[in-house]
């Protein structure tokens, strides 16, 4: 008896370690706020991903996207092989454009239409609580920041990765870091934020740099730029038949 | 030609008040393609000529767009060709210069909704990847001359986009009036993972064609399956396209028939990539009820290569005939294709530049087929170097045994802009 309210108090005291409190509240609501510091609900932006391999070579490619919530279409500009190029998130589905044709068809979410380290799912997500089951974790300082940790359950593997590692800069609310892992628990690749432009209190432009786990002498280097509030987005950017009338055109704004 | 006169006008007129507006552009994209392409003659074939061994020069393939960012107002889609044909006996070229408009369109938005695009342009209809049986509208596809470029027919589409359903009506214009004909599609993915779509088109001279296309992809919520899918196109209409067989009145003549009573088309094709190789691995079925038995395709052969020339005389019909149908001589066909985007996706300076394709239509009522090989390398930004190899094999009496080319190779470099 004596041994076993022992256990119950050594329980007890271990409990605030293992479901760490919140310091800024609802995590829910604070993870929110962390992707709107990233992007607006309502946006465009450019991008550029650049792969870069242990051989020295690279392969670059550039484009736009429209995002609303968690549908995003994006669409290339460059290499010129590639313009009008076309990858389109309808919240869990996935359509891509033929460069040449304009002809779409349905490709999957782990897929890395573009190639390198970005998957589709690289390319259009934004919404995190949509897709995963978020935990505090404590607070850890990465390269001498002082950051919170976030632990990531996928809701749907289908659409996350099994478990993800997200560390955000207390001070400015930014994700400056996120590690993606196999079911197996296996870390696969991370993403660091390289560099960031911040105006009044969200990103205007960030660089960030994602690299294989098992062979980090290959990275992917992505820059979000030019990212614009936009007041209103029409749902018909997001379906097979609009993107298929080639409508959406290649823009370089 | 005066309907391009016209559609120039319309656009033209169209872009002066659109590009009165902010952030209006006009961009030109396309690609400059070098090209030589050397044909090997089938001494069994029962085309007779003039046949082209040697064919070099280059086109101009591009597209010249109007936009409002990142919206498109017009789009002007041509081909600029100059050819050479040459004879390796005597040296002799013949050059020949084109200008083709493949496209040439206006488009209008009324709000987020509605849209209306005017002019020459290609009309979506059914889900092949080489030919779509069903199409009554586009001018029919060559699955053994992929390389030829598509034109779009002169039309008017409406379009009502939802979030969850699409309406097309549209009418189309052709040179003969009795041509003229309205068609309509209702599409929607409500389904979860699927995209169904029921077409209609209606004209004088073509009766009528109504068309389901259905396309799922079944594992799509399972990991590394969920690249597989599988489409379905049923189709039928009211007049038969092409001649039926019918026996001519010398005896082993035959002469073009009117196929009577609806007639359809089936296909059934399925997709899938396969992981960590990238490979894309794509098979159809192609069922047409008015394809020819091997009977009936061996007896249209044999006339054509009678030596009686009454039987010859009498079967002439046929060579039009059968040139109107190309992979559709029969009514069974397998097509299966695998493409490799890239050997390696791993920054390997080589193998990441090299992309492969292999294509094989079967028919598999004779068991002739076509091949294809072709590899792309990329080794220059913005660039392409293409060699392609195409092979006809059959027996005498067969559809690709009769191929008037039976080998063929291209090579083209190409630079994108």
């Amino acid at each position: 008896m004596k041994r076993f309210w022992i256990l119950v108090l050594m329980a007890a005291a271990a409990l605030p370690l293992a479901a760490q409190s919140f310091p800024e509240g609802d995590v829910i609501t604070y993870i929110d706020a962390v992707d709107a510091v990233n992007l607006p609900v309502n946006c465009k932006a450019r991008m550029a991903v650049t792969d870069t391999y242990a051989s020295g070579g690279d392969r670059a490619s550039e484009g736009f996207f429209v995002r609303k919530d968690n549908k995003v279409v994006w669409v290339a500009t460059a290499p010129a092989s590639q313009k009008n190029f076309a990858l389109l998130r309808n919240e869990d589905i996935f359509y891509e454009r033929f460069a040449t044709t304009n002809k779409v068809v349905k490709t999957s979410a782990t897929a890395n239409a573009r190639g390198g380290e970005t998957s589709n799912l690289d390319l259009t997500r934004f919404n995190t609580n949509l897709d995963y089951t978020v935990t505090y974790k404590g607070e850890e300082s990465v390269e001498g920041k002082d950051c919170y940790r976030f632990e990531l359950r996928a809701k749907n593997r289908k659409l996350a990765y099994s478990l993800v590692q997200q560390w955000v800069e207390k001070s400015t609310r930014m994700t400056i870091k996120k590690a993606f892992y196999a079911v197996s628990e296996k870390v696969l690749k991370y993403y660091t934020v390289t560099g960031a432009e911040l105006e009044n209190g969200r990103v205007k432009v960030i660089d960030m740099k994602y690299v294989d786990a098992l062979k980090p002498e290959d990275t992917s280097s992505l820059r979000i730029s030019g990212i614009t509030v936009l007041k209103s987005v029409p749902d018909q950017f997001f379906t097979r038949e609009y993107l298929e009338s080639g409508r959406l055109f290649p823009y370089d704004f | 030609m005066k309907r391009i006169i016209v559609l120039i006008i319309v656009l033209v007129a169209g872009s002066v008040t659109l590009f009165s507006q902010e952030k209006s552009f006009i961009t030109l994209t396309g690609d400059v393609d070098g090209q030589v392409i050397m044909n090997a003659p089938n001494e069994a074939s029962v085309y007779p000529g003039p046949f082209t061994e040697v064919t070099a020069g280059g086109l101009v393939d591009g597209k010249l767009t109007f936009s409002r960012q990142y919206t498109t107002l017009g789009l002007l889609d041509f081909t600029f060709q100059d050819a050479n044909v040459l004879d390796h006996q005597n040296g002799a070229k013949v050059e020949n210069l084109s200008f083709l408009v493949n496209e040439l369109y206006s488009d209008l938005s009324f709000g987020d909704l509605l849209y209306l695009r005017l002019g020459k342009q290609r009309l979506k209809w059914g889900a092949g990847t080489i030919f779509n049986p069903s199409d009554p509208v586009n001018p029919p596809k060559d699955p053994t001359a992929m390389r030829a470029v598509r034109e779009g027919v002169t039309a008017l589409k409406l379009e009502l986009i939802t979030k969850s359903i699409s309406l097309m009506s549209f009418g189309v214009l052709y040179d003969a009036a009795g041509q003229t004909g309205v068609g309509s599609k209702v599409s929607t993915s409500l389904i979860p993972g699927s995209d169904v779509s029921l077409s209609g088109y209606w004209s004088r001279s073509e009766s009528w064609t109504g068309a389901l296309n259905a396309s799922i992809a079944p594992l799509y919520e399972v990991p590394g399956w969920d690249t597989l899918q599988v489409w379905f196109e049923g189709s039928l209409y009211g007049k038969g396209k092409y001649a039926a067989f019918v026996q001519g009145t010398n005896p082993g003549a035959v002469v073009p028939g009117t196929a009577d009573g609806i007639q359809y088309n089936l296909l059934f094709g399925a997709s899938a990539q396969v992981p960590e190789v990238r490979t894309t691995v794509l098979v159809e079925y192609y069922h047409l009820s008015e394809g020819l038995s091997r009977g009936e395709l061996g007896a249209v052969y044999q006339a054509l290569r009678s030596a009686n020339p009454l039987v010859l005389d009498e079967s002439q019909g046929w060579y039009a005939e059968l040139a109107r149908r190309p992979g559709r001589q029969a009514p069974d066909y397998l097509f299966v294709s695998f493409s490799q985007p890239t050997v390696t996706d791993n920054g390997d300076r080589v193998f990441d530049k090299i992309g492969l394709t292999a294509t094989c239509l079967l028919s598999l009522t004779d068991l002739s087929f076509f091949a294809s090989g072709g590899i792309t390398t990329t080794f220059v930004k913005d660039s392409s170097v293409d060699l392609t190899v195409d092979w006809a094999h059959g027996g005498n009496g067969t559809e690709f045994g009769n191929s008037p080319s039976a080998v063929s190779i291209a090579l083209d470099v190409k630079v994108y802009f």
